[in-house]
């Protein structure tokens, strides 16, 4: 059949890169954000089941929002997973309750973060979490993870 | 609440006469139909064929009795009543993308398109050359806009956009009308001025409204938030985070309630306190639900544990009055001030008329402010 001799280099170009009009992000002028810190929550972790709860709050501490690095995100991740991991069934809904809207938001977006890369027996804790905080925050909490631009 | 089936396919968009005894709507295709109430039911009068893509916005103007509609054929039509029949007049918007909605300033002497286009077409008569011109507003809108509502001194425009902000705009056309007089919004209003844009929206803005006396601005966005904004030296942004779908449209019907409605398919009540600077959730304005709730069998409780894994006598029914999501929602009576009546439109082809008054007796613990 009909064969294109001619060039076509030029169908590999993605023409809306030079598009003037092209949509560009903007940039979050705020701080970079460390993540949360890991000796502090180790520590507590270790003190479990009395610090359970603060060590759940320190995690989710300084979430790592506007860091490009992700390495930062990879930590962040893996230490609220460690977190969320080390409590019993029965004390996950007092923690849920503890915490305020942007807290759920948040611990939302962790669980969402951690079914991504499922390990050992992460996903069975990680719905856990996802009951007890759907509860609280409703389908209004898993639209704004999906939403949201800013991935921690 | 009266709710009348128009069809099976969804309402894209909806407008009323002045009286409320004629509707304009767009069933899902290039035309509008026009119905007419008769008794208690609603028979067709109309059919308005002219444009060449889905009929994307209608407002029906109520003083000069003139109806606009925009499309996603890059064109909008103004329609003139010539004895019985509706005849067409092209508006050349100069979009190159499909037009979302349109809407009549409150004074009828110009609307405002939003498009795809990434701009908002304002247009008025020429008398000289006897057509409709438009000016645009570009700047600094970054991509489509979803939604569009008036200040009531015809000037202010408050836009909704997929770059997750609601901003407002001066759309001052000096051939047609005098200096604004400031409002808190602003003194200068030069056209295409942006008098104030949101911060802190994460999604995409799907309704927006301007109160009454235009000082409180609305929205609704896809991140489930609905949130007010008040005017003044620096303006002050209230939005609460929903546990609902994302709203679609948002109405206020008094100066501190706001009705929502969304893809959850029911309205909701939200109140806004200004002195606080709170905004909260009032209550699901639906119809009460029907608990017919008949004793399960053994067996259809084995059944639904083998199915569902769950012993839920719940079924997967939508209890709501529409069946689908509500797209669209209008003022029937009362004005922005002290609605009595409003409408809502949606996918499932369906109308609803929802009184207040009704509605406010019918639900416990529900205050409108």
């Amino acid at each position: 059949m009909a064969k294109n001799t001619l060039p076509s280099r030029f169908r590999k170009v993605d023409v809306d890169e030079f598009d003037e009009n092209k949509f560009v992000e903007e940039h979050d002028e705020a701080t970079e954000q460390p993540g949360p810190d890991t000796g502090e929550v180790d520590n507590l972790i270790r003190q479990y089941p009395m610090a359970a709860v603060v060590a759940f709050h320190v995690a989710l501490r300084n979430p790592p929002i506007n860091s490009k690095n992700p390495v930062i995100k990879e930590k962040a991740q893996a230490v609220v997973l460690r977190v969320l991991t080390s409590f019993k069934s029965s004390d996950i809904e007092p923690a849920v309750k503890s915490l305020d809207s942007n807290g759920i938001d948040l611990l939302m977006k962790y669980v969402y973060k951690g079914f991504e890369k499922p390990s050992e027996n992460s996903s069975a804790v990680l719905l856990q979490w996802h009951e007890k905080a759907f509860a609280v925050g409703g389908l209004g909490s898993i639209v704004r993870v999906m939403t949201s631009r800013k991935t921690i | 609440m009266a709710y009348h089936s128009f069809l099976l396919e969804p309402i894209s968009c909806h407008a009323w006469n002045k009286d409320r005894t004629q509707i304009a709507l767009c069933p899902n295709n290039h035309d509008v139909h026009i119905y007419k109430k008769e008794g208690n039911g609603w028979t067709k009068t109309q059919v308005l064929k002219e444009h060449n893509g889905q009929v994307t916005g209608i407002d029906w103007a109520p003083e000069s009795n003139r109806i606009v509609t925009c499309g996603t054929d890059r064109n909008a039509y103004v329609w003139t009543l010539k004895g019985d029949v509706w005849k067409p007049t092209l508006v050349i918007l100069r979009i190159n993308r499909a037009a979302r909605c349109v809407k009549w300033s409150p004074k009828e002497n110009k609307f405002a398109v939003g498009s795809g286009s990434r701009l908002i077409s304002v247009c008025y008569f020429e008398q000289e050359n006897d057509w409709w011109v438009c000016k645009h507003i570009k700047k600094p809108i970054r991509s489509t806009i979803l939604c569009l509502d008036w200040h009531p001194n015809n000037i202010l425009l408050a836009a909704g956009s997929c770059d997750f902000k609601c901003r407002i705009f001066s759309a001052y056309i000096k051939e047609v009308e005098e200096k604004p007089a400031p409002t808190p919004w602003g003194s200068k209003m030069p056209f295409g001025e942006v008098m104030f844009e949101s911060t802190g929206t994460a999604g995409w803005v799907h309704g927006v409204c301007f109160s009454e006396s235009g000082n409180r601005v609305a929205w609704a966005s896809h991140d489930s938030t609905v949130a007010v904004a008040e005017g003044g030296k620096t303006a002050v942004i209230t939005s609460l985070s929903s546990e609902t779908l994302p709203l679609l449209c948002v109405t206020f019907i008094t100066e501190n309630s706001l009705v929502a409605a969304g893809h959850d398919c029911y309205p909701a009540l939200f109140v806004y306190d200004g002195e606080k600077g709170t905004l909260t959730f009032g209550g699901k304005l639906d119809v009460p639900k029907q608990s017919a709730q008949k004793g399960l069998t053994a067996r259809e409780r084995f059944q639904n544990l083998d199915k569902k894994a769950t012993s839920d006598t719940k079924e997967a029914v939508l209890e709501s009055l529409h069946k689908n999501s509500i797209s669209q929602i209008s003022i029937l009576q009362g004005g922005k001030a002290k609605c009595a009546k409003f409408c809502t439109t949606g996918m499932d082809g369906g109308m609803a008329i929802w009184d207040v008054k009704t509605l406010e007796s019918a639900m416990k613990d529900l205050k409108i402010v």
